[in-house]
């Protein structure tokens, strides 16, 4: 590493945006570059050895396994979703009078929503991914603190364990805040030696099911989870494992889907 | 191929880029788990976005958007940005090119996990989806100044991480949240 130091920083930075077996440095832009790189063999022997090394990383980036049944694990999992909400059809053309008509009507409804109080669904980062996301980061993050004992203190009021889920002679809780802007308990279920946590939380997400899935919404390699809405509260339930697992943590005769 | 309008379905979709979406996410997260979580999201956006993909020949520059959005997203919801203390690093260009040396996958997926988001981005979609750092700019609507800035940071990052072993910390010559 005998680099003669670059004391102009824009040559330096002109150097590292060139992309290796690219003409980036034929980019009006770079015109100051190339006349360097003509004028200095030091700085176009530095510039060569870069533009190999950048190769050699580039091909590095590119290099990563793919882990097994990934394919039909995303065709499963879109499968579901979309069963549980179908896909609408692609836009088709449609004419100006139709849209008039119809961003009219959809005024109209908005203000009848609004009059009768209904709330109006969250943004898109509060619905079904957004909470699965926040359960398994929860969870995956979760730390040593085993949490009290439901046997030696309750948790708040409001936040029950769900039906659906099986019930344990041990479950300790612990409270959580700031799930996915929400705050709650979150619930222990971990037996024999496969971890498993169900959290609860306030306020519920529209268009979720009413019941614990019997299968995961959400399956990865190593994560399976599941969120519903029930009693007022909404629960996200993260196992450690695959589906079948996960149905090992649901109550026998709960009331499944 | 590029001028053909789309008229992919997901499955198709799937098949034909869930190997290269998947290593893009595994890069960008750093871990198996995260970005298989991240694969599936991206795949989930395009099945209800389909009709938004014009043209077969851009899905993958469509899924590639649609998975840097999903992960900058995720990682304003989870902890603000580290700050940034990357100087500019020329030293760590080795004097040779290693020609035989394979490339350790451990360290380098560890010195990009090293850098904060914003810089993280910039350096995958340089190596990775070998963009310009014009179109960096204009996909990520950042000034072309600050893209390369990012760019000589952090690859000056990753160099020293890789090939000086004798460094065990990057060279801080210039600490800055800059950029």
């Amino acid at each position: 590493m005998d680099n003669q130091p670059i004391r102009d920083e824009r040559i330096l930075h002109a150097i590292e945006a060139c992309r290796p077996g690219s003409d980036d440095v034929a980019d009006p832009a770079l015109e100051f570059l190339a006349a360097e790189l003509d004028a200095d063999p030091q700085l176009a022997e530095l510039y060569d050895r870069l533009q190999q090394l950048d190769s050699k990383l580039a091909a590095a980036f590119r290099e990563v396994p793919v882990p097994e049944g990934l394919e039909q694990r995303l065709l499963d999992r879109l499968a579901t979703a979309e069963a549980a909400s179908p896909v609408s059809p692609r836009p088709k053309r449609v004419s100006r009078r139709w849209l008039l008509a119809g961003s009219a009507a959809v005024t109209v409804a908005a203000a009848v929503l609004v009059a009768v109080g209904i709330g109006i669904p969250g943004p898109d980062d509060d619905g079904e991914q957004a909470v699965l996301d926040e359960g398994i980061r929860f969870f995956n993050k979760e730390s040593a603190e085993l949490g009290v004992l439901l046997a030696d203190k309750a948790p708040p009021s409001g936040y029950p364990i769900s039906r659906a889920v099986l019930r344990l002679p041990e479950i300790r809780w612990r409270r959580i805040e700031g799930f996915a802007g929400r705050n709650g308990v979150a619930y222990d279920l971990s037996r024999g030696g496969v971890r498993a946590t169900l959290h609860v939380v306030k306020p519920q997400v529209a268009g979720l099911p009413t019941r614990a899935p019997a299968s995961p919404m959400r399956s990865t390699g190593q994560r399976s989870a599941s969120a519903w809405n029930e009693g007022g509260v909404l629960y996200v339930l993260v196992v450690h494992g695959d589906a079948r697992t996960y149905r090992g943590f649901l109550a026998p005769r709960g009331p499944l889907a | 191929m590029a001028d053909e309008p789309a008229e992919m379905d997901i499955a198709q979709l799937v098949a034909e880029h869930h190997r290269a979406v998947y290593a893009y996410a595994y890069r960008l997260s750093g871990s198996v788990p995260d970005a298989e979580d991240l694969t599936q999201q991206v795949f989930l956006v395009a099945q209800q976005k389909l009709g938004q993909l014009r043209k077969a020949g851009s899905a993958r520059s469509w899924l590639y958007t649609i998975l840097r959005n999903s992960f900058l997203k995720a990682q304003q919801r989870r902890r603000p940005l580290a700050a940034a203390s990357l100087g500019l690093n020329i030293d760590s260009v080795p004097a040779e090119v290693p020609e035989n040396e394979e490339i350790d996958r451990e360290r380098l997926q560890k010195a990009i996990d090293e850098l904060p988001e914003r810089f993280r981005v910039v350096l995958v979609m340089f190596y990775f989806q070998e963009c310009s750092y014009r179109e960096i700019a204009e996909e990520l609507d950042l000034p072309m100044g600050t893209v390369m800035s990012r760019l000589a940071r952090a690859k000056g990052h990753l160099r020293a991480r890789l090939f000086a072993p004798e460094q065990p910390q990057t060279t801080k010559q210039q600490p800055s949240t800059a950029g």
